[in-house]
């Protein structure tokens, strides 16, 4: 377990605690918190792949950031 | 209460940030910092994709971040949905990376510049967006 997921299963330990003690705006909040982190992680997660990538295969094309760019918009589904 | 809360928020971010960080590291001319940005960019749509996808994301985060990421691959002229726009600030940075890349000259850096400045400026609303949605 990284210093990550130790602190995010920590966080989530303590929001019920906080329900508990009736201090629900500190256990929004703290939930909040975890979810920003969370979709921040993800986003940092992609971006290390990238660097594994790059590290591998060299720097991308133009092509291939265009052509990862028009699947993401495919996916946006209006 | 409120301390501790944001402490661990801003532990929490610092230690989630080594991936980004590590590939703007690896950039070391102006036309592969452009590509970062659009690997950034791209990043930051497959969260946007993956929370529109989330049921317990409510509907106005959804369509505020649908707004916040059409304005980064769509131009202000394109009516259509975003799988068909092919003019937004990210193409424009796109094409000017390309066209620095091929000619280095102070207009297609200028243009360069010009591009990015504007992307990243929507990235950063896009940036809030994302890790305000619930």
């Amino acid at each position: 377990m990284n210093p990550l997921q130790l602190l995010m299963l920590l966080g989530q330990a303590v929001i019920p605690l906080l329900a508990n003690m009736g201090k629900h705006h500190q256990a929004e909040l703290l939930t909040d918190a975890l979810a920003a982190v969370q979709a921040g992680k993800n986003i940092d997660d992609i971006m290390a792949q990238a660097v594994e990538d790059w590290k591998v295969n060299g720097e991308p094309t133009y092509d291939q950031i265009a052509t990862a760019r028009l699947a993401i918009q495919a996916r946006m589904g209006e | 209460m409120k301390k501790i809360i944001a402490l661990f928020a801003v532990v929490l971010a610092v230690v989630g940030c080594t991936g980004t960080r590590g590939l703007y590291e690896l950039a070391d001319t102006p036309t592969q910092y452009v590509k970062v940005v659009l690997i950034h960019h791209n990043a930051l749509g497959t969260e946007v994709a993956d929370l529109r996808a989330d049921p317990t994301v409510s509907q106005a985060s959804k369509a505020k971040l649908l707004a916040a990421y059409r304005v980064t691959v769509c131009g202000p002229n394109e009516h259509v949905e975003i799988a068909l726009c092919l003019n937004g600030p990210a193409q424009q940075l796109e094409a000017a990376g390309r066209a620095y890349e091929a000619l280095h000259n102070a207009k297609t850096e200028a243009d360069m510049q010009k591009a990015l400045t504007q992307l990243v400026g929507l990235m950063s609303t896009l940036i809030n967006l994302v890790n305000g949605a619930k």
